[in-house]
């Protein structure tokens, strides 16, 4: 491994006492035939700042003889901004800074009184090493990552085909096309259905928390009527409300502004609470959906149930991903534990916030805060985040990659398909 | 009462065998293809109304076949409508851009699906 980047861009930050740096700025250059140095000068902070936002750097010098409680501050407020290796100059007296620094962000110290080549070059060395270690560490990290989200793309495609072809022929049989059915068949179909459905939502549940987790929601806003997506949502979901003894019912201020999300997003926000509700609130009982201004900025959605309400634990604990709040329930009303996090990152994403308020056996109000939409987010252009932009460039490449390694005879040529249909079929 | 023919493309038997169940007792006529190259040449020897076109295929990907179906004289006015276990957050705008009328991710219910073609399928004078 080429420890030594053949050319070193040195930051070089003194204050006015230079004559221990120039030394060491001489012991540095009159080491050319193990890498070539190059530095920028700055005489304090505020330049030295500006220097790292304009152009990268192999290695800061940071030159601390200045009184402790500066120093120590200097270290900090270089490490907020960059990564970048650091090597802090000490003053004879400032032996006891030495640890404090290296805590505090610095990756070597030098004494000034005690410089000579061969130190300086050896924490050279050091420093440039550990830094070309950590950027290859996190380049596995990425890889890695790029890896786990490949493969469960692969996997929530791989799962779905087949899914999909049970979800097929369950309909096709309830649908009286494999003939007739007995009311019991009918009942034991309709059962088969209704479980494949759910692992179907399973699995998108669990695909959209690993996007999420890799900050990869594809989330598209624009201006959108809040009042008109609760109306259809409340409508939609109604006749689940009903069929478990339940009013669900809209209650809206009149003129509410439009607020800047993502439409099939706070769809999926609401029908993941509203769901909720129906599932935990014994019947008879009622769920109320309401919106109003919150005030200048944002319109507040609450979801209001009469059900059996949740503990002050769960009310911390429930936004968590995983989290149950009765693990005891029985395994119907049991998911992966994901809704309600998927809830909270979609949220969140889109510049908002949820929260709950709960009392036992009274009842839960889950409430949610979207922007407002501002005459700036009210143009016409939906903004695409460039997390989805990335991601679709993405899928361009493996698709020719796809497209490459895929170049084989198809599986069965069409006549020996419908030959298969026909066999089938008789 | 015949409906149209369509064409339905997917590369799992299984899959082509229960829209093609579907689609008959809708009164459609249908035909098949299983990967990219036989979409092509049934396309030509089965004239069909409309096609249902998987995105994942062998020999072919769902999007080399659309760009083709585009650029061919007889066949660029045949609507083709995707159905697909990809993602439609990552894949149907890139569908739509190219040239697909329609998108549809699997599993498709079937009102959905017959409502779809409905709206695409030219209309049989």
């Amino acid at each position: 491994m080429d420890l030594m980047p053949r050319d070193l861009h040195v930051l070089h930050v003194e204050d006015d006492q230079a004559d221990a740096l120039a030394l060491l700025a001489r012991i540095l250059e009159s080491s050319a035939a193990v890498f070539t140095v190059r530095f920028t000068l700055v005489g304090d902070l505020e330049e030295a700042l500006s220097a790292l936002r304009a152009e990268s750097f192999d290695l800061i010098l940071l030159d601390l003889s200045l009184p402790e409680s500066v120093g120590l501050d200097l270290v900090s407020r270089v490490r907020n901004v960059t990564q970048c290796p650091m090597i802090v100059l000490l003053g004879d007296s400032q032996e006891d800074l030495a640890q404090r620094s290296l805590e505090t962000g610095a990756q070597d110290y030098l004494m000034k009184g005690r410089i000579d080549s061969d130190r300086v070059l050896q924490s050279l060395r050091h420093v440039v090493e550990k830094s070309q270690l950590r950027s290859e560490f996190e380049e596995v990290l990425r890889k890695e990552m790029q890896v786990k989200d490949h493969f469960l793309s692969h996997l929530s495609h791989e799962l779905r085909t087949p899914l999909a072809v049970v979800n097929q022929f369950l309909s096709l049989l309830l649908d009286g096309l494999g003939g007739d059915l007995t009311p019991k068949q009918v009942e034991f179909l309709q059962i088969a259905l209704r479980n494949t459905d759910q692992l179907q939502g399973m699995i998108s549940d669990l695909l959209e928390v690993t996007r999420a987790d890799a900050g990869k929601l594809p989330v598209r806003v624009r201006a959108i009527s809040v009042s008109t997506l609760i109306r259809e949502t409340v409508q939609d979901l109604r006749a689940r409300a009903d069929g478990r003894g339940l009013t669900l019912e809209a209650k809206l201020s009149s003129g509410l502004p439009k607020i800047l999300a993502d439409p099939s997003r706070v769809l999926q926000i609401l029908v993941n609470l509203i769901d909720n509700a129906i599932k935990f609130t014994p019947a008879p009982g009622e769920i109320v959906v309401s919106a109003g201004c919150e005030d200048d900025d944002f319109v507040q959605i609450n979801v209001e149930d009469t059900g059996s309400g949740i503990s002050s634990e769960g009310t911390r604990r429930i936004f968590d991903r995983l989290y149950q709040e009765d693990p005891s329930l029985d395994e119907g009303r049991k998911g992966l534990g994901l809704g309600l996090h998927i809830c909270k990152e979609l949220v969140t994403c889109q510049g908002g916030k949820i929260w709950v308020h709960s009392t036992e056996g009274v009842g839960s109000q889950f409430s949610f805060t979207l922007p407002l939409a501002t005459t700036q987010g009210s143009s016409s252009t939906p903004k695409t985040s460039s997390s989805q932009l990335h991601g679709a460039a993405r899928e361009m490449g493996s698709r020719i990659q796809g497209l490459i390694s895929e170049s084989g005879p198809g599986a069965s040529s069409p006549d020996q398909e419908q030959q298969s249909l026909n066999e089938k079929s008789s | 009462m015949n409906r149209g023919k369509i064409l339905i493309v997917d590369d799992d038997p299984d899959m082509r065998y229960g829209v093609n169940v579907r689609l008959r007792a809708s009164d459609f006529e249908t035909a098949y293809a299983a990967d990219g190259i036989s979409v092509i040449s049934e396309a030509l020897k089965q004239e069909p109304d409309l096609i249902l076109l998987d995105l994942g295929l062998p020999a072919g990907d769902g999007f080399v076949v659309l760009d083709w179906l585009q650029n061919h004289a007889q066949l660029s006015s045949v609507p083709v409508v995707v159905v697909t276990a990809r993602e439609a957050e990552s894949f149907k705008e890139l569908a739509l851009a190219a040239g697909a009328r329609d998108f549809l991710q699997k599993p498709v219910n079937n009102e959905e699906l017959l409502d779809t073609i409905e709206k695409h399928i030219p209309q049989l004078s």
